[in-house]
């Protein structure tokens, strides 16, 4: 199996690099003292880096090689454990000759520990059937934070510091997102349906969509504070149901028309490209509009359409950072806190969960999407 | 002829709106001001045309550098006519569109520290995306005849990827290009939230003042940079005859 | 039983259809054949609402098609095309049924029809489970003519529903059609560009030209009517050849005779057409059939006298 070596290739350089040459952890005092960089052989000392890097080696060596897929199943295992097992060493290590309080003082994650990852992620992605090991070299560190294993480690301490407002942001932006992304689909797939069915008016509508890409999304932000803020400063009752001008109603307003636009696009390619004769017999047949429509065009325009609010989503859950810059709340708030306080483990706490969520809704579409396909395509023999 | 025009035309208009609006800036201002009856004329720091070259400086260098790099990547990727490589790249450059431009330049902060350095690892970054994309599916949509009466000439494979594929492949990468442009000048306001220059800096002010005058003073020239720019590299993009 | 009477139909400076009326009768195949752009399609399609024209009144069974909501109308109508238009994400069984389930016929009896007609057309039952994409050209048309038929409709209309097909293919599938035509005996309008085709399946065959009709006739006695160059230019010098096709060595009055050894034999089922050329290559030998045990001698001008009874009879 040739495939697949490259990346084991890969990760062999990224782990050597890592190991030797980048620090895995920064060691702070406190918040906003600079940090003492504590590379690897701090950990395990010199001797244990190259006892690791030369099992590491043997180890991706093994999953190069064809042999039995029950041993590579262990390997592929051990590897994905490493991470945790790093930053739970990374937690209990106590630096020589420092003085500090271990309340204030905290470690954060270093490059090494990033490229640490990277090689674990490409050596397992180079063998089949590997999702659920994703799941669990990220779920592992994961796990033993909400365990109270890692107290030490940067992102954690900020987390146990804003714990309240991270989980009231995290509905927040998960509510943003997705609620915007929603309310999109059913008008983008009419506005995709209208566009394809008068042709004249396709340009029309999709330089409009495509205008709101066009447009920095702030300045959209920006635009729509206005409108909001005067209607909700003429209509009363507006503001008693939370809509003004700033918070919640111009970010959702902008990313729903930001979503807007993949979705219409996508609806009116896959409407084009349903094929003629399809459309010519059902019409033939006496179907009439409305079932040619949901018993044919639909159906058979479905992938692609998912596939736009599969883009819509996922663009979303990014924007919707920007939603902390109007009060909206969300990650964007925490990270922004943690800009204007130079906290970078607090940004990194309000950007790790955006990659994320972003990433799972990208793979789970992506499922759905192939799932689907499959369906129209019907099983092959 | 009349085609000709259109597109022009439109370019022209795009392009004359833009100096009209950097030459006159106070009085547009003022006009607004009275118009919305909202915001203050502040006196700002910054002229719009230093912004707007601020702005034009980030968007250039980091385009430019993407453009050196991605088309770079993408040939040496398909020098090496290695598959796996081409579809590890593919693979890393579509995580890579996941994850959201806000947190890379969040992320790139801490690093790099507050100033233009984040916004142009950023921009360079999203531009390097498409255009290695684009050099890669244009290389690769050759027909392969072409490929094969090249080879049968006598043709060394650099040869081939140099003389043939890529010229052919042209049209695409320009649109790889253009796509790059056109995202980066409307993001790269997005720096502003991290103390960079250019036309974010007037929009975030605004919000942050909820002074509307202020977001359009500086979003109007971003989007109209932005279209000129897609219109321009429209035009430019060479049609390509071979069926 | 199909009645147009007086169709107009203008798309801009072109005129599709000039004032044209036609008749089709009750349980003949008819067949529109002309060049391209003459107006055969759009006809056709006036006839199921696709089209609808400028002027003239179309009747079946002596009521106003106007009288129906097209889709009514389209759903009592089969109707086949070119690209066949197979539902891609249904399977067979549910292409063929959509009709049916729109008509709300029971399940039962919508699934004996569709192994009724399955085997009509000569395709296996096994293939109710199979997707479009896995079918052969030739096997998705004869699927599209059982979704054509499956509502049962007095009137088939089909637009060169074998065009995309190989010709080997084509043929099968012509012959198959015939067969079924002779069986079901359907109302139906046939347009093709195909003067083979049209000889083959046709009762009457309708020529177009530019909107209108130059004749309508038997395939037989096309070209007899009035001298007319553009009718004797579209089938050619060699028509009469071509009309061989539609007649049998059993079609002949022919004498009996005993077989010898070195007669040369052929199948009575054998169109004139091959006869004429086995004939033709055979020189002095001698070419019998055997008709019921019963040995006959065929002769070129057996199939001379038969062609010029058909012909000017």
């Amino acid at each position: 199996m040739t495939s697949g070596r490259l990346r084991l290739r890969l990760a062999g350089l990224v782990l050597l690099g890592s190991s030797f040459g980048l620090p895995v952890g920064d060691f702070k005092i406190n918040r906003i003292m600079r940090p003492i960089p504590v590379p690897l052989s701090d950990l395990i000392g010199t001797f244990g880096v190259i006892l690791v890097v030369f099992i590491g080696g043997v180890a991706l060596w093994t999953l190069a090689k064809s042999m039995s897929s029950f041993i590579k199943r262990w390997i592929v295992w051990g590897l994905a454990l490493v991470p945790g097992v790093l930053i739970f060493g990374l937690s209990t290590f106590i630096p020589a000759g420092v003085e500090f309080n271990p309340e204030a003082a905290r470690m954060a994650l270093g490059a090494g520990t990033a490229g640490i990852y990277l090689a674990v992620l490409l050596a397992i992605t180079s063998q089949p059937s590997s999702r659920w090991l994703i799941v669990v070299s990220i779920g592992l560190p994961i796990g033993l934070a909400v365990l109270g294993q890692i107290p030490m480690i940067g992102i954690v301490k900020e987390y146990q510091n804003y714990k309240s407002t991270f989980n009231a942001e995290f509905i927040r932006h998960l509510t943003l997102a997705l609620s915007s992304g929603v309310i999109a689909i059913l008008p983008g797939i009419l506005m995709g349906y209208w566009a394809y069915k008068y042709p004249k008016s396709s340009e029309g509508i999709l330089s409009v969509v495509n205008l709101f890409q066009v447009a920095p999304t702030l300045s959209l932000l920006g635009l729509i504070m206005i409108p909001l803020s005067l209607l909700s400063k003429q209509f009363p009752f507006l503001k008693s149901l939370g809509i003004s001008g700033i918070g919640f109603a111009p970010a959702f307003i902008v990313l729903t028309l930001y979503a807007l636009m993949p979705i219409v696009a996508n609806a009116y390619a896959a409407f084009k490209q349903l094929d003629p004769a399809v459309l010519e017999s059902a019409k033939g047949m006496g179907l009439t509009s409305r079932q040619i429509l949901r018993q044919v065009s639909l159906p058979l325009a479905s992938p692609i359409i998912l596939s736009g609010i599969r883009t819509a989503f996922t663009q979303n859950i990014g924007n919707a950072i920007l939603a902390g810059l109007v009060g909206g709340g969300g990650f964007g708030a925490i990270i922004f806190l943690g800009l204007s306080q130079s906290a970078s483990d607090l940004v990194l706490l309000g950007t790790l969960p955006v990659v994320i969520m972003a990433l799972i809704t990208e793979s789970l579409f992506e499922r759905i999407q192939a799932r689907l396909e499959r369906q129209l395509r019907g099983a092959h023999d | 002829m009349a085609k000709y025009i259109k597109t022009w035309g439109l370019t022209l208009i795009y392009g004359l709106s833009l100096v009209w609006w950097l030459a006159d800036t106070s009085r547009i201002k003022a006009q607004l001001v009275e118009w919305f009856g909202i915001g203050s004329p502040l006196i700002e720091r910054t002229p719009l045309s230093t912004l707007v070259w601020q702005h034009i400086t980030l968007v250039s260098i980091a385009t430019l550098a993407a453009i050196l790099v991605g088309i770079g990547l993408g040939l040496a990727v398909r020098l090496s006519r290695s598959e796996e490589l081409e579809s590890l790249v593919i693979r890393f450059g579509a995580l890579g569109e996941t994850i959201p431009s806000a947190a890379v330049i969040a992320l790139s902060v801490p690093l790099l520290g507050y100033g233009n350095e984040p916004i142009l690892l950023a921009l360079f970054l999203y531009a390097i995306l498409p255009i290695v994309r684009n050099t890669l599916s244009g290389l690769n949509s050759v027909a392969p005849d072409i490929t094969e009466a090249a080879k049968g000439m006598g043709f060394t494979e650099i040869q081939q990827v140099f003389k043939v594929e890529f010229p052919l492949a042209f049209p695409t990468l320009i649109a790889g290009i253009r796509t790059a442009l056109v995202i980066n000048i409307s993001a790269a306001t997005l720096g502003a939230t991290v103390g960079a220059g250019g036309l974010g800096v007037p929009i975030i002010a605004g919000i942050r003042t909820s002074d509307p005058v202020l977001v359009l003073i500086g979003s109007v020239p971003v989007i109209l940079m932005a279209l000129v720019a897609d219109r321009v590299l429209r035009s430019i993009t060479p049609q390509r005859s071979i069926p | 039983m199909i009645k147009l009477s007086h169709m107009t139909k203008t798309y801009g400076a072109i005129t599709a259809l000039d004032d044209l009326s036609l008749e089709v009768r009750n349980g003949e195949c008819l067949v529109l054949i002309g060049p391209s752009g003459c107006g055969k399609s759009t006809l056709l399609k006036t006839i199921n609402r696709l089209v609808e024209p400028d002027a003239g009144e179309i009747t079946i069974h002596q009521k106003p098609i106007h009288d129906y909501a097209p889709e009514v109308l389209r759903r009592q109508i089969g109707y086949c095309i070119q690209g066949v238009g197979l539902f891609p994400h249904l399977s067979v069984s549910d292409n063929i049924a959509v009709v049916p389930r729109l008509l709300k016929w029971d399940e039962p009896k919508i699934q004996a029809r569709i192994d009724e007609l399955l085997t009509l057309t000569g395709l296996p039952l096994s293939y109710k489970t199979k997707r479009p994409h896995q079918l052969s050209g030739g096997e998705a048309q004869r699927v599209g003519v059982c979704r054509a038929l499956a509502a049962d409709p007095e009137v088939l209309l089909m637009d060169e529903p074998f065009g995309a097909v190989d010709p080997m293919t084509r043929e099968q599938i012509q012959l198959a059609f015939r067969e079924l035509q002779r069986r079901l005996k359907k109302t139906v309008l046939f347009v093709t560009h195909d003067l083979e085709e049209a000889i083959l399946l046709g009762d009457r065959i309708a020529l177009m030209h530019r909107g209108k009709i130059l004749e309508l006739s038997t395939p037989e006695s096309l070209g007899q009517s009035t001298p007319n160059e553009t009718v004797n230019q579209f089938i050619g010098a060699d028509y009469a050849l071509r009309i061989l096709r539609r007649s049998t060595l059993e079609d002949l009055k022919l004498t009996a005779v005993q077989p010898q050894t070195e007669d040369r034999r052929l199948e009575s089922t054998s169109s004139l057409k091959e006869a004429l050329a086995v004939l033709l290559e055979s020189g002095n030998q001698r070419v019998i059939t055997v008709i019921d045990h019963q040995a006959y001698r065929v002769d070129v001008g057996d199939i001379m006298a038969h062609l010029q009874a058909v012909r000017y009879g």
